[in-house]
């Protein structure tokens, strides 16, 4: 059984003139446990608000409008404040994009490490400040006695990011959202980073939902990858099947316009993806990428999105299948007989 | 880009940047301490190339490209753009090296004035610096619109009305207004999302292509080098530690740092990427 469970999902933000506006239209995502999945998209499409939606921490004026979140069983939407707060703190961990705005600035690392601690764990504070150097040796950092008295700014970003995953992992959740943790930082620091989170899941078989814009970053860790665009999943499958064999007209765009260091020396240009990425405000009732898309067929513009399994653990929502290999063709086509 | 004459020299640029440590070095006004952000720095850009300046946060690309146009005065060194020497031009000797060096930043929401619409902002720029055929506003915007691709429409909105790639777009259009051979373009794709960063690389290599322009392409992302880049130079701690045709460098890397550079890309491919990686990752 999966440890998550999103069904129909759908995020909308209240406006001052009447209708609200959707940002996530409808999203279905599990991940079970041990699992590292990635969602991946470009800005607007939804990643984020999909990611914290899980923990039911979507920014005002947005609102989970319906859908369900089933964590391990229970409904994270039904739970009350207390509960809400039981689950934050020890089922999930959340590290964000900016680990400097995410730490207290005028406090010393060792008191925000120690007091989640003492808050969630109800740790001693003697206990709690020997656990939280355990935990900052945990996460790889050097010289922990040290760094448990130095203030953020006085630590570089990767160091900063090391001291979010102490915490976020503290009372060893089983699930940990990481919204473009490695975005902030440089490539070598980066590649340290998702190596320290793709090891803290083998050791502690945590599940993670990484949200990344790179596909690169996706590629490193994640088992299986779901494409976002302009508030629906587009794609989902294992990140081996996306990358190889994309099936939808979106994927292969966005795969396509990835900059490669292959490229060096023999310059092409990319074929960039006409048009802009749908306004909130835009209602499509077909396909949100039919505008856009090079192989759209009239009735895509009137078909509601539905994910629709192309291979064993391989969904697309696209009907027109414009890459089907031959047997799927053959399977569609005895559908439509039948 | 064959031709190779020489029209960007930068040679042996050193800028340190002090900072007061104590508090009573502070109230003192002392600066205890220096850093070299810039280390002896010698590259030199063709008329019509392209060259790549890659490096990490704080290797100081960013400070060779605002040293290049005087931004921040350099303590050592010597620049020469088309023979003329940018240290120690004044006034309007150096506003016309200014202008034939243009500059791209990373964010062109804070480039670009908010409450001024995108053709004001273009023309301003152009009837400055007293550019020919900028007293016919209407057609001098119109023809920066349709360099970088954009439709004429686009003169008449503000800043906030578009959208990233469009600004970014914009910030280009202001910088080729007054008709620059150099354009330094300081991670003027880093900020833009993959489809989006794909077009306004076309967009450089287009203007390399029609306007025989050159450009000092500044990114931390060794890829996005890799997508434009005829040569490369790479920085590491305020040196330049390799520098070569970016095949080259990218194939056959001679220095330590750029190995360890290029061995921490993130590789789209998974079948590339869990393989090579597995214990190659320098700790550091």
């Amino acid at each position: 059984m999966s440890l998550l469970e999103i069904r129909g999902l759908r995020v909308e933000f209240d406006t001052h003139d009447g209708a609200p506006l959707a940002a996530v239209k409808g999203v279905d995502l599990d991940i079970a446990t041990g699992e590292v999945v990635g969602l991946v998209g470009e800005s607007g499409s939804g990643k984020s608000l999909t990611c914290r939606s899980v923990v039911d921490l979507v920014p005002r004026p947005g609102r989970i409008a319906s859908g369900s979140i089933r964590f391990d069983g229970a409904d994270v939407r039904a739970m009350s404040q207390k509960q809400l707060r039981d689950f934050r703190a020890h089922s999930v961990g959340m590290i964000s994009q900016s680990p400097f705005s995410s730490l207290n600035p005028v406090l010393r690392v060792g008191a925000q490490v120690s007091e989640t601690l003492r808050v969630n764990r109800g740790l001693s504070k003697s206990d709690a400040a020997a656990e939280a150097l355990a935990l900052l040796e945990r996460v790889g950092i050097a010289d922990p006695e040290r760094r448990l008295l130095s203030y953020p700014h006085e630590l570089s970003g990767g160091m900063c990011q090391r001291v979010m995953i102490a915490i976020a992992t503290a009372s060893h959740p089983r699930l940990l959202l990481a919204d473009e943790p490695t975005t902030a930082l440089d490539v070598t620091t980066q590649a340290q980073i998702l190596r320290l989170i793709a090891e803290m899941r083998s050791k502690h078989t945590m599940s993670v939902l990484l949200v990344s814009h790179d596909f690169g970053v996706i590629a490193q860790i994640c088992d299986r990858v779901a494409v976002m665009y302009g508030g629906h999943i587009v794609e989902s499958g294992s990140v081996d099947a996306i990358y190889h064999e994309p099936e939808h007209p979106y994927t292969r765009a966005l795969l396509a316009s990835i900059p490669n260091l292959d490229a060096a020396g023999q310059r092409r240009r990319r074929q960039p993806i006409s048009g802009h990425p749908p306004e909130l405000s835009e209602a499509l009732p077909g396909c949100v990428f039919e505008p856009r898309c090079g192989f759209a067929q009239p009735e895509c513009r009137s078909v509601p999105m539905v994910l629709e399994e192309v291979s064993p653990g391989h969904q697309c929502a696209c009907p027109v299948h414009p890459f089907a290999t031959p047997a799927l063709v053959e399977r569609d086509a005895s559908k439509a007989q039948a | 880009m064959s031709d190779s004459v020489s029209l960007l020299e930068v040679e042996g640029l050193v800028k340190e940047f002090g900072f007061r440590r104590r508090i009573a070095d502070r109230i003192a006004r002392r600066e205890s301490a220096s850093h070299r952000a810039v280390d002896d720095v010698s590259f030199q850009l063709n008329r019509g190339e392209i060259l790549g300046l890659a490096g990490g946060s704080g290797s100081g690309k960013t400070t060779v490209a605002r040293c290049v146009i005087r931004l921040v005065e350099p303590d050592a060194g010597r620049i020469e753009l088309d023979k003329a020497d940018i240290l120690t031009a004044e006034r309007s000797e150096l506003r016309e090296l200014r202008r034939r060096a243009q500059m791209v930043f990373q964010d062109p929401y804070a480039s670009l004035n908010p409450r001024m619409t995108v053709g004001a902002s273009l023309h301003e720029a152009g009837r400055v610096h007293g550019r020919p055929g900028s007293d016919d506003a209407t057609a001098f915007v119109g023809r920066l619109l349709s360099l970088v691709q954009l439709s004429a429409a686009m003169a008449e909105r503000k800043p906030r009305e578009l959208s990233g790639g469009q600004r970014q777009r914009v910030a280009v259009a202001r910088a080729l207004a007054v008709d620059p051979e150099v354009l330094i373009a300081d991670e003027a794709v880093s900020a833009l999302d993959v489809s989006v960063q794909a077009q306004l690389l076309n967009l450089f290599l287009d203007l390399r292509d029609e306007l025989g322009i050159a450009i000092l392409f500044i990114a931390h992302q060794l890829a996005v080098i890799a997508e434009v880049a005829d040569r490369v130079a790479v920085m590491h701690l305020g040196r330049v530690v390799e520098t070569g045709r970016t095949e080259e460098v990218f194939r056959a890397p001679k220095d330590a740092y750029t190995k360890t550079l290029l061995a921490a890309h993130p590789d789209p491919d998974p079948r590339h990427a869990r393989a090579d990686k597995a214990g190659t990752i320098v700790k550091h």
